[in-house]
């Protein structure tokens, strides 16, 4: 029956308005079924499933009690990994609760369901790497340049979480976040950022051809002194030499030398915000870590020239140096992006989430020059670090920190074996010498990995 | 075998035991201290269905039975959801209401099914709106919408939709009683119409009751789309622009000088603010997670201790406590209800913009509340109709209903002048 | 004993998922029931209907064309928006309206130009209208007849 026209026309409204309403419930059941874990953050009827480390011992347990575990058994990944109790941000769990939830629209909010985070930490290795800084404070970190797995993360002071923060008052600065993921002073471990751009300006065989004299103090041409840590000097050098001793005069001269643009470039694409330009935030499995900044005006400038030796105003973090160093160590100029999650499961215990190896969008410098700066590195590791025990490209740094009332020592690089690809970074704060060492801890770091 | 000559058996039991079903479903995962508990329910349930079929079957002269069975679907889900909230009972009040509801609606059906008859009582329906407008200006407390009468309290805002919403419906031949003001052909009775709908647009901003001023506003829009595009056949685009540009700055300066509280619940970040303005809705949101798709079971719910569960986020509190699926199919039942005219189509032109009103007026009231507690648009007091609880929106969606009826078993009969008044009373007796 | 049954039922893996699921199933099924009845209303609306319009319908006269009657007020005229159409230029834009009340067609004309006659006689206001009455817009002329007899002849 065809009906009549103008009544035609109000059926047409009347099917419009009910077609509008059925998209709107539409949209509701995709926002409900998108949404529903984080409604069930607010919800005390929820419990949380286990975080486990890549040999499934326990990093996290909703329940955990002294009872149940050794009192010092979460220290290590107390900053890291964290509790569900909202006193730290920023920590796998606090970042990922949704994922630990034991819920799924279909079933309900389910008490043992087996949703888990399987993390890729190495939590043995992790427990050895923070009682090897002893009475120190400091950071470490380090992962698989290949895949991007983070195996080791380490920040001391850290929280106990069996404590239930009843001496949250008493913890000392630093216990509730990871240093890892926070700025600090690069020290010299800056100069590896400062020899790429100076390798893509100059090209290999510039860079090697060019020497430059340090006789302990260079005065610049604005007529201010820098120092060199060894006031006797370390006479003429070539690039080799110079990033060996880490010479100050030497760097200063080599930047002096580039144009200004050249080294932004390069500090740009490395992921440096230069001159207040606005920080990417490195983004993983909900964490968000500090990048790096510094600020760059004239390249005869004495505070320019402290800038790219890493102190004055360079900041970074040591997850930042730790992923240079994947870009060099995998010869690629490409950074293997990090995950600390390998994957989740959800409430029936099915794989719901698998991490996938990626790499950055694009080359922080060319492969050639990643390769270079490899040579260069390794070449310090071999001649300096061979008491670390492994074929490690290295770079020293040492910060001078709260005014030069402290100095902190840095230790990046990568282990140079396809069968133990470990790129890390080790932060020591306020060591004196005769302490244990950066290189110490990188070497029990690669020994504990290496065992498993 | 019905009025109509069809027999209904297939309806009858499949209403009934869709009813057994879930008494089952609530006897076998409800809260309840014994068994006996859900005894008056059950009772209360299953006596409507079979009263109401043998009403149905020897009361009512129709050709059209289907929105009976619908509604008496409806409205009996509607008092087990109701009867659940926080552990297993017997909602009296609602269950009142919904047969006062199940009878007012016969009463709109055979008020609205002659609409030569309705039509020749306009100047009443105009009467009548100007006395519920009175009677909020005069009855209610000051600025309010609810008139207290001991124990009761009504909404007479409420009983102005259906009114407005005949008003609002015409037919042809009132369409073409034009004349020309300006350049324009305007009917008088849209000036009528219109002027109708600023004063009750006023009396909502006065009321501070904005709430149901989309309502209104939906049934006015249809009205005036019919109107507007019944002579140019398409919807002429500049018509439709002018229109919809109109619209769009009235809204806008409606929202840029509304009074502060209204703006503050446009821009309520509710997880910002869980402990304030944002309660209702967070506490509603985590129930729809909560129960997950499958419901935690009659009366093992938690949202019924939250102000305004039964009303107000009643579809929070039935999906959490039978589930989404069952909330979203009992929407579903509603949206049947108003898609059985589309069915069977309404023979004429009144009709058509009558049921149109209707939808308008119910699809606006379900959005409003559904999409206001999940958060997708600001919050509103309104209610779901025959879901919710509340004595005037029952009455109102009964009304509305019939007027669903009325579309698909009119009666074509115009009253010849001196029997007018006997054929009035007949109708009103045979209710 | 009750009691016992339905704790040893909710032993039962998925319980509650059943139950709501057989819930579910019950209210889709009796939403589609009841859609089912409605289309066997419709054809009863539609043998109701007939008699409502006395089985009435248009005889298009110079093209041999059957126009049903299918709703009580009818609008015809040149306009597309006119439920009948009649492109004939004599024809308004919107020439007159068809009623139907008791089971008697009427007939009233919209102030159209060319006017409006029945049986050859110009109307003014609503007029009734028998079988087989001729009725002119302008110059296009219809017949209205009962189908039923049409089947006869």
């Amino acid at each position: 029956m065809k009906s009549i026209q103008s009544i035609r026309r109000g059926e047409r409204l009347t099917i419009l308005i009910l077609i509008v309403f059925f998209l709107g419930m539409g949209v509701l059941v995709w926002k409900v079924v998108k949404e529903s874990s984080f409604y069930m953050s607010h919800s005390d009827d929820v419990t949380l499933g286990m975080v486990y480390d890549r040999n499934n011992q326990i990093l996290f347990d909703p329940n955990a009690s002294t009872e149940t575990y050794d009192e010092n058994y979460f220290l290590d990944v107390g900053n890291v990994i964290g509790d569900d109790s909202g006193q730290m941000t920023n920590t796998l769990v606090s970042e990922n609760i949704e994922k630990l939830q034991n819920y799924s629209l279909i079933f309900g909010a389910t008490p043992h369901g087996k949703t888990a985070i399987y993390s890729t930490l190495d939590h043995k290795a992790n427990q050895t790497v923070y009682n090897a800084f002893g009475s120190k404070n400091g950071t470490a970190i380090a992962y698989n340049y290949q895949t991007g797995e983070i195996l080791v993360c380490v920040s001391k002071p850290s929280v106990n979480i069996l404590d239930n923060y009843s001496n949250i008052s008493e913890l000392p600065d630093g216990s509730l976040i990871c240093k890892a993921f926070y700025e600090t002073t690069p020290g010299s471990t800056q100069k590896i950022a400062t020899t790429a751009a100076a390798l893509e300006t100059f090209g290999y065989d510039g860079l090697m051809s060019k020497t430059y004299t340090c006789n302990g103090i260079y005065t610049t041409k604005y007529n201010q002194q820098i120092k060199c840590h060894d006031l006797n000097g370390h006479g003429t050098q070539n690039i080799v030499q110079g990033f060996e001793n880490s010479c100050n005069p030497f760097f200063a001269q080599l930047v002096q030398d580039m144009p200004l643009d050249n080294i932004i470039q390069t500090y740009t694409r490395m992921g440096i915000a230069v001159n207040d330009t606005k920080m990417q935030k490195i983004q993983f499995d909900g964490l968000s870590s500090f990048s790096a900044s510094t600020k760059l005006t004239d390249t005869s400038d004495f505070d320019t020239m402290w800038s790219c030796m890493g102190q004055s105003e360079a900041l970074a973090s040591p997850l930042q140096m730790m992923l240079w160093e994947s870009a060099i160590a995998n010869a690629s100029g490409k950074v293997t992006e990090p995950y600390l999650i390998d994957h989740t499961t959800n409430v029936t215990g099915s794989t719901k989430y698998e991490a996938k190896t990626t790499y950055g969008e694009n080359n922080i410098f060319s492969a050639e020059v990643a390769s270079q700066i490899k040579q260069i590195m390794r070449q310090n590791g071999q001649e300096r670090y061979s008491s670390i025990g492994y074929p490690v490209g290295v770079k020293s740094g040492t910060a001078q920190v709260q005014n030069g009332a402290s100095e902190n020592s840095l230790l990046v690089g990568f282990n140079d074996d396809p069968n133990l690809p470990i790129a890390f970074c080790v932060v020591i704060e306020d060591r004196v010498s005769g302490e244990i060492s950066t290189s110490d801890i990188v070497s029990t770091m690669l020994n504990a990995l290496n065992q498993n | 075998m019905y009025k109509n000559g069809l027999t209904y058996g297939k309806c009858t039991t499949i209403v009934l035991l869709t009813h057994i079903i879930m008494l089952l479903a609530i006897l076998l995962r409800g809260k309840y201290d014994t068994p006996q508990d859900i005894l008056p329910l059950a009772v209360a349930v299953i006596g409507l269905d079979l009263t109401y079929s043998i009403v149905l079957r020897f009361l009512y002269r129709q050709m059209t039975y289907t929105l009976d069975f619908v509604l008496l679907l409806l409205i009996n889900i509607s008092v087990m959801f109701q009867s659940c909230f926080g552990g297993v009972g017997f909602a009296a009040k609602h269950y009142v209401t919904c047969i006062v509801a199940l009878a007012v609606c016969q009463v709109g059906f055979l008020l609205t099914r002659n609409h030569v008859w309705i039509q020749s009582k306009k100047i009443v329906l105009y009467i009548l709106l100007g006395v519920l407008i009175l009677s909020i200006l005069l009855l209610t407390g000051s600025r309010s919408m609810w008139i207290n009468i001991g124990p009761i309290s009504i909404q007479p805002s409420e009983f102005m939709k259906p009114v407005f919403v005949l008003i609002c419906a015409t037919s042809i031949r009132e369409q073409h009683e034009k004349k020309k003001i300006l350049f324009f052909y305007v009917s008088k009775e849209m000036m009528i119409l219109t002027g109708a709908f600023i004063v009750i647009v006023g009396l909502q901003w006065w009321c501070r009751d904005l709430g149901s001023l989309p309502t209104f506003a939906a049934a006015y829009g249809c009205a005036l789309a019919c109107r507007l595009c019944y002579p140019k056949a398409k919807f002429s685009k500049k018509t439709i622009i002018g229109i919809s540009a109109i619209a769009a700055i009235l809204v806008a300066l409606a929202l840029r000088f509304a009074p502060g509280y209204v703006q503050n619940r446009l821009s309520v970040d509710i997880w910002n603010q869980m402990e304030g303005d944002g309660y209702q809705q967070c506490k509603a949101l985590i129930a729809i997670a909560e129960g997950g798709l499958f419901g935690k079971g009659p009366g093992c719910g938690s949202l019924y201790k939250v102000f305004a569960s039964d009303t107000d986020i009643v579809f929070s509190t039935i999906c959490e406590e039978w589930g989404f699926l069952v909330a979203l199919l009992s929407i579903l039942i509603l949206m049947a209800m108003m898609l059985l005219p589309m069915i069977n189509k309404p023979r004429s032109y009144f009709h058509t913009t009558m049921i149109l009103g209707c939808v308008a007026v119910l699809i606006v009231q379900m959005g409003l509340n559904i999409f206001g507690s999940c958060n997708l648009i600001p919050f509103t007091g309104v209610t779901i109709p025959f879901i919710s609880q509340g004595g005037s929106s029952m009455i109102t969606s009964g009304f509305l209903a019939g007027m669903l009826k009325a579309g698909q078993s009119p009666v074509f009969k115009k009253p010849e002048p001196k029997k007018k008044k006997a054929k009035a009373r007949k109708a009103v007796a045979a209710a | 004993m009750l009691d016992k049954l339905l704790s040893s039922l909710q032993g039962i893996p998925a319980y509650s998922i059943l139950i709501s699921a057989v819930v579910v199933i019950f209210i889709a099924v009796s939403v589609l029931v009841m859609f089912g009845t409605a289309r066997q209303e419709k054809e009863i609306e539609q043998l109701r209907w007939e008699k409502v319009s006395a089985h009435m319908a248009l005889y298009d006269t110079s093209r041999r064309v059957v126009i049903p009657l299918e709703a009580d007020e009818i609008l015809i005229g040149r306009h597309g928006a006119a439920d009948i159409r009649f492109t004939d230029m004599s024809v308004s834009r919107y020439h007159a309206v068809l009623y139907v009340s008791n089971g008697v067609w009427s007939i009233m004309d919209l102030d159209s130009k060319s006017g409006t006659f029945v049986n050859g006689r110009r109307i003014r206001s609503q007029v009734k209208l028998k079988d087989m009455d001729e009725i002119r817009f302008g110059t296009k002329s219809v017949i209205i007849r009962q189908r039923r007899r049409k089947q006869n002849v």
